[in-house]
């Protein structure tokens, strides 16, 4: 039996600072797993800030139905998210819109750097399969555990072990040879 | 864990946007108040089809327990009502002491006209003369049979052959009116006032019938059978037949030792 945290607590009472505070844990890291995850599509439909803030208002009308900490929360938040991402994919693939395409990240003076480490990063993950992309994103983008992890994919503890020890493997493949860098 | 460092991405720290936020505090409220109306919806369904059971089961007790106070036995789906035991028409009547009023073979089809039937299996034409006339069996009066003598069953009847015997005498007789098993015609002559099918004694004798007129024949039996003093036991002369025979004085001999 888990309990609820005094943070989850207030949150299920409707306490507006309980969900502030969550918000500005898990939010960030929302966004960029999900823009890990939106990478290779580039649909214009599927903004990763829709989908996020789509996961939190369902978080908040599933929230009797939660029990755990606050670190849980972010497994059980991200899981919404993976689901409401996949039901915004399926809805776009059956209504074959043609959806803009993303403006390309353009270098800003004074932030090549980032630029060029961000590109570095989207080219390493592209060449991973799905599962292994965001096993990889979870754990060492994000930096969520393995527990939740298996709660944010819907897979059981040892897959997510395997599935990242194979990631891990293959990145150092990669990284040994020349990555390129568009 | 972190096996490539150079892979972490330093998540910012976001702000809820005050709509955001609003909107978060109140699907979380209202959450616990749908949970409870869930409850209470799953309590008054249930509630509901526990009173639709006790009602449905209380209705069919009782209707079950009507059925054995009615006392009807039920009967099989080939006889949709219940059939009397068979009985042998060859049967002395006297042995089975009771008319069988389905079969109709005798004047006195009634409960007491057990002669009657006695001769009609005897002579199958009695049988179908004395069923076209089923006002017969209503003056089979057993009070009618009352002889001077005695009760209804004092005549002596063979019952075992038929024969009819003289209710006067006792003797069998060769009156052709009351000829052994030979039952009434149309044209015999009826025994005036007498109510042939009420003597027990005389199978063959009919029964007058005020709508048919000389359906009746007159023998001494019959005439032995009736009271003077009823009304129906009025001598009437009849118009043709052998009836001749014994006046209704004569039924207040005595019998023939």
């Amino acid at each position: 039996m888990t309990y609820d945290d005094h943070l989850i607590a207030a949150a299920k009472r409707g306490d507006s600072d309980a969900w502030r505070e969550l918000y500005r844990a898990h939010a960030g890291r929302l966004v960029v797993w999900l823009q890990r995850r939106a990478a290779g599509s580039h649909d214009a439909a599927s903004d990763p800030d829709d989908i996020s803030n789509e996961a939190w208002l369902t978080a908040a009308r599933k929230i009797d139905g939660f029990h755990g900490s606050s670190d849980e929360f972010a497994g059980w938040l991200f899981g919404i998210a993976r689901k409401v991402s996949a039901n915004v994919n399926r809805t776009h693939e059956r209504r074959q819109t043609a959806p803009l395409a993303l403006v390309p990240d353009l270098p800003i003076a004074g932030h090549e750097g980032a630029i060029t480490e961000q590109a570095w990063l989207d080219d390493a993950l592209a060449q991973l399969s799905p599962r292994e992309r965001d096993v990889i994103t979870c754990t060492e983008v994000v930096g969520l555990d393995v527990s939740a992890t298996c709660e944010a994919l819907g897979m059981t503890a040892v897959t997510v072990r395997v599935t990242r020890h194979r990631a891990l493997k293959r990145l150092r493949e990669i990284l040994g040879t020349p990555v390129s860098i568009s | 864990m972190d096996q490539f460092p150079e892979l972490r991405v330093e998540a910012p720290t976001l702000e809820p946007d005050a709509a955001l936020l609003s909107q978060l505090v109140e699907l979380s409220r209202p959450s616990r108040v749908s949970n409870r109306g869930t409850h209470l919806k799953v309590l008054l369904a249930a509630a509901s089809v526990a009173a639709i059971a006790v009602v449905s089961w209380l209705t069919g007790s009782t209707t079950e327990l009507n059925f054995p106070s009615d006392n009807h036995p039920l009967t099989p789906a080939g006889q949709p009502y219940p059939v009397p035991a068979f009985t042998d028409p060859t049967q002395s009547p006297t042995a089975s002491g009771e008319g069988d009023p389905t079969l109709g073979t005798g004047p006195g089809a009634g409960p007491s006209s057990a002669p009657g039937r006695n001769s009609g299996a005897l002579d199958g034409h009695h049988l179908t003369q004395t069923t076209s006339s089923p006002s017969t069996s209503s003056t089979s009066d057993p009070t009618a049979t009352v002889t001077p003598s005695g009760g209804p069953t004092s005549e002596p009847t063979d019952g075992a052959t038929g024969q009819p015997t003289d209710g006067a005498t006792g003797q069998p007789t060769d009156h052709p009116t009351t000829g052994v098993g030979v039952g009434p015609k149309s044209s015999d002559t009826p025994a005036p006032g007498c109510t042939g099918g009420a003597d027990p004694s005389a199978p063959g004798t009919a029964i007058p019938s005020p709508t048919t007129g000389g359906s009746t024949p007159a023998s001494p039996a019959a005439g032995s059978s009736c009271t003077p003093d009823s009304p129906s036991s009025q001598p009437t002369q009849p118009a043709s037949g052998p009836s001749e025979g014994p006046s209704p004085e004569s039924t207040t001999g005595s019998p023939a030792p």
